[in-house]
């Protein structure tokens, strides 16, 4: 059961979200603006190297370059070391004491460059969060971090993402959750007080609303600004043209 | 008739505006000796571009006060706005009146050299021989600790009005801290002098440095601990650091002076300055025999008696001063309650225990 | 003055006032709604985000090498200390190894970097407290730090330090003799600032038993670096997760006890000393060879992500940086130190006179430029 689970969300790990995220920028759509185009026209490459990772086949490595070096700019060939890869945790405690207590909650366990990723469904998260706090064999009492990910054209888009750290283990673990645009996510706050403005800053840039938020309004940009600019269909040129023109007086802005 | 004119009249009038221009001159340059010798003690030059050394520098800034546009905040109470750095300043070059600079007696040979040439001798001896017109001081009343004290309180009348006129929140507290500060060290101050007092037995400053010569000692060998009480509650009267709260300037911006600029701000800063001197001149006066040399009754040091009186008492006016400085550059700044605690805590505990301990030795 | 129970007399008010953006001892353009009962603190609302650059955005559209020069400006302050943590990320997907000179050399910087923040911090938390002098004095020795600085990487705030796989050059002749005399006064200096402040009366009742926070609490609120390790939580992360080499060095992670704004000003002052030793260590065992390693012209690490957690003189910095392969990140995201700190402010004020503000903000030690991005 869990078995095939696991098998099913390969979505999440890194090689395939490339390409998917990549699929709707070669679409040129209204709103999407020039990065979006760069980003496509470079696209083909990216994908083959993200496959390549997938497959654990060799890319670019530091020892490849030895030679690649003094005729720039070209692709890198075979190499000596191996690239990263994702791979299935086996024999993680953490995971199989989520596992049994949340069974189909958490989706998978995986691990980069020696760091944990589990991803969750959105349903479990705030039981899993409160459980990897308060459980003695856990005990994530620090927050490092809270973010998100805009998996743009995925069918649930973003996908908000903790770094949690044990003080008494000294370890670090990474929580994946994919949540589609207009879900809400349930605020880390009554967890960790410090989740209260990460959670208003990816509130802020990504437009993402956590329920129970104390006090989620913006934080680094104006209050009365539109748009969520860290996703990733707001160019970087994009700006709140009224905005600017109400507060800043600046008539012209670049398109 | 004539005589008393002169007396009365146009002596004062010349010594008046000879403190008036001089003492100007002084804080101009005090704020110069501050800039330098904070420079020095934290290793930089100061002022080192107007002037040799920057001599030059305070009329530099000086005339950058005046030529500054004159702002009244839309929303101030502008009469009053106008009025409190002067109600300020004003009180400041008062308390010099009664401040001896010199003996009495003090411009005898050059009032008889210049006035002899117009008038008949009885005449000149009758002014000559009027301590006012003579003494090295504008006026000599029997009151005078309690008028400078007095007077002085003025002053910060001014600082509260310029605050509560500014319609700002900044200068709004400055203002409130400062009418408390003035309120616990006035007493503290009031009982350190009170003790000067009832060993010299008058309130005339003239006759308190009078006393001091018959005594021979100054009173600070006497009552050192009244001496530091009355600088201590001097600092904080005058404002400076460690007690600069009214105007804390990373707390507050600028405390009670926020919303001045120009003119105005030069007034009040003018003040703060003349106060410094103020209190340090009392302070001379009281405890450190106003114009005497150290020690004016040992015969063997009667060789100091070359260096004029006025002279030693501007030098001793300055040590102060310097002491004032040098405080500043150390000492980080008292928070607020923590100001109040040591004012109505320990300065006047200590001030009132003084004052009994020297009341009940005077008694026996 | 500042009495609650005299309210059923008189009727007050609480006073809302704004501290900053223009204010001078906001550290820069931080605004914070003060809700005053006479001078008593009763709220504290920090409004942020006048310095926002969207520097993650940015990020997002260059290419991993042209993103250096931008985490620069985050924490300009620190800037070695900020360009390093990326680099390490980048180096650690791509699997480039940096040689041991470079390494050597890229952790004396960063802890030179360390002591020039915090003197910096410290100069600045004096003055906030009236000590005029101090704050001359830090300048004095973080110019010395700066020349050091400019020698090396060519500037003297935004230093652009490092590249991907060590170093743009060598350190220039000259250097290590003058990077020695400046240890060599060192000590002499920092006991002089603990002279005019450590057993100073006035800066003991200012300091002591400010803004205290247990450290529990301290993990609750997400502080790291100096402010949680006052609270007494051994959490550096050059000894909890080594990075770079740092555990080829001895160093103590000072702590305090009773975490007040006292006990973070001792454990930052004993930090400067110790990045003096981790310094004085890395000259003696300096080894030959090459600065930079072998890296490539055009960095695309592999897809996927990488935590890159560094201990910066303010915190744990981190960043998290996602790759889809090309050479553009797919998401680089700050973990600033203070931005995540800062959010104890309401906490710590709450009750605090609001002379004691400018105190906790200063033992705080922000950065705008990295709160706001």
């Amino acid at each position: 059961m869990s078995k095939e689970d696991k098998t099913q969300p390969p979505s999440e790990s890194g090689g395939e979200k490339s390409q998917e995220s990549d699929s709707p920028e070669s679409q040129p759509s209204s709103q999407a603006g020039e990065s979006q185009e760069k980003k496509a026209k470079s696209s083909a490459k990216p994908a083959e190297a993200a496959k390549s990772a997938k497959t654990a086949k060799p890319s670019s490595s530091a020892a490849a370059k030895e030679k690649t070096d003094k005729p720039p700019a070209k692709p890198a060939r075979p190499a000596k070391k191996k690239a990263p890869t994702y791979e299935d945790l086996v024999d993680d405690p953490l995971l199989e004491s989520l596992q049994k207590k949340f069974s189909e909650g958490i989706l998978s366990g995986q691990s980069f460059l020696d760091q944990a990723t589990y991803t969750i469904s959105l349903e479990v998260l705030h039981d899993v969060l409160l459980h990897l706090r308060d459980d003695a064999d856990s005990d994530y009492d620090y927050l490092i971090d809270l973010t998100a990910l805009d998996y743009l054209g995925d069918e649930k888009r973003f996908c908000v993402v903790y770094h949690l750290y044990s003080h008494q283990k000294k370890t670090l673990i990474r929580l994946r959750c994919a949540v589609a645009e207009g879900e809400s996510v349930p605020s880390a706050t009554s967890v960790w007080r410090t989740a209260d403005w990460m959670e208003r800053e990816v509130f802020d840039l990504f437009g993402i609303d956590f329920s129970g938020h104390p006090d989620l309004k913006r934080i680094l940009l104006p209050d009365d600004w539109h748009g969520y600019p860290l996703r990733k269909d707001y160019d970087i040129k994009l700006q709140d043209q009224v905005w600017i023109k109400e507060h800043l007086q600046i008539r012209k802005t670049p398109e | 008739m004539i005589e008393n004119l002169i007396i009365y009249f146009l002596i004062p009038f010349i010594k008046i505006g000879a403190i008036v221009l001089i003492l100007s001159g002084a804080i101009a340059y005090l704020t110069l000796l501050e800039r330098k010798l904070i420079a020095h003690i934290q290793v930089r030059l100061g002022p080192m571009r107007v002037g040799w050394h920057g001599l030059l520098q305070p009329i530099a800034d000086g005339l950058k006060f005046v030529l500054k546009e004159d702002i009244v905040p839309s929303k101030a109470d502008a009469l009053i706005f106008t009025l409190a750095p002067m109600i300020s300043l004003i009180p400041a070059f008062v308390v010099f009146s009664v401040v001896p600079f010199g003996p009495p007696g003090m411009f005898e040979g050059l009032l008889r050299g210049i006035l002899s040439r117009f008038l008949e001798s009885a005449s000149v001896e009758r002014i000559v021989s009027n301590p006012i017109a003579s003494g090295g001081f504008v006026t000599d009343i029997n009151i005078a600790v309690l008028f400078v004290l007095s007077v002085s309180s003025v002053g910060i009348l001014g600082v509260i009005l310029g605050g509560w006129a500014s319609n700002s929140k900044y200068p709004l507290l400055g203002a409130l801290r400062s009418s408390a500060q003035m309120v616990s060290y006035e007493v503290a101050m009031g009982f350190a002098i009170i003790s000067v007092l009832l060993y010299a037995g008058s309130l005339s400053l003239v006759e308190i440095v009078q006393q001091q010569q018959a005594g021979g000692w100054w009173y600070f060998f006497i009552q050192p601990v009244a001496f530091f009480l009355l600088l201590v509650c001097g600092m904080a009267e005058t404002n400076r650091l460690p007690f600069d709260l009214p105007e804390a300037e990373t707390e507050l911006v600028g405390g009670f002076h926020t919303e001045y600029s120009g003119f105005r701000f030069s007034l009040f800063f003018l003040a703060e300055y003349a106060n410094m001197i103020t209190v340090s001149a009392l302070a001379v006066t009281l405890f450190w025999g106003g114009w005497l040399p150290p020690f004016p009754n040992v015969p063997w040091l009667g060789f100091l008696g070359i260096i004029p009186p006025v002279a030693w008492f501007l030098i001793k006016v300055f040590l102060i001063l310097y002491l004032f400085i040098w405080v500043r550059g150390t000492l980080p700044r008292f928070r607020f309650d923590q100001l109040m605690n040591y004012g109505w805590k320990v300065f006047l505990p200590i001030a009132l225990g003084h004052v009994i301990l020297y009341a009940a030795i005077l008694a026996i | 003055m500042n009495t609650l129970e005299e309210s059923t007399v008189l009727d007050t008010k609480v006073l809302e006032m704004n501290m900053g953006p223009q204010h001078p001892s906001t550290h820069g353009v931080l605004r914070v709604k003060l809700k005053l009962d006479g001078e008593k603190v009763v709220d504290a609302e920090c409004i942020i985000g006048y310095l926002h650059r969207g520097i993650e955005k940015i990020s997002e559209n260059r290419s991993y090498i042209e993103c250096v020069p931008y985490y620069d400006r985050t924490d300009y302050i620190a800037a070695v200390a900020n360009v390093y943590g990326f680099l390490l990320g980048v180096e650690k997907m791509m699997g480039i190894e940096v040689p041991e000179r470079g390494r050597y050399i890229r952790i004396m910087m960063v802890e030179f970097n360390r002591i020039a923040s915090h003197l910096l911090w410290l100069a600045t938390h004096a003055i906030d407290i009236g000590a005029m002098t101090v704050f001359l004095y830090c300048f004095r020795e973080r110019e010395e730090i700066l020349k050091l600085f400019e020698a090396l990487f060519g500037a003297r705030l935004t230093t652009h330090a490092f590249r991907v796989g060590g170093l743009w050059k060598d350190l220039p002749p000259g250097f290590e003799q003058a990077a020695h005399k400046f240890l060599d006064e060192f000590p002499a200096r920092v006991d002089e600032y603990e002279q005019l402040l450590t057993h100073n009366r006035i800066w003991l009742a200012r300091t002591k038993g400010i803004g205290v926070i247990s450290g529990k609490e301290a993990i609750q609120w997400g502080l790291t670096g100096p402010p949680l390790r006052g609270s007494g939580v051994d959490y550096d992360l050059r000894k909890a997760r080594p990075y770079g080499g740092y555990e080829e060095f001895e160093f103590d992670v000072p702590l305090g006890e009773n975490g007040d704004t006292y006990d973070r000003y001792v454990a930052r002052i004993e930090e400067m000393r110790q990045s003096r030793l981790i310094i004085q260590q890395v000259l003696k065992r300096l080894p030959g060879g090459p600065v930079r390693g072998k890296a490539p012209k055009i960095v695309k690490p592999p897809a996927g992500e990488y935590y890159s957690g560094t201990e910066s003189p303010r915190g744990e910095l981190g960043y998290y940086i996602v790759s889809d392969g090309s050479a553009q990140p797919f998401r680089v995201k700050i973990r600033p130190p203070t931005f995540i700190g800062l959010q104890a402010l309401r906490r710590l004020v709450k009750g605090h006179l609001m002379a004691d503000v400018i105190a906790i903000i200063g033992t705080l030690d922000i950065v705008l430029g990295e709160v706001d991005r």
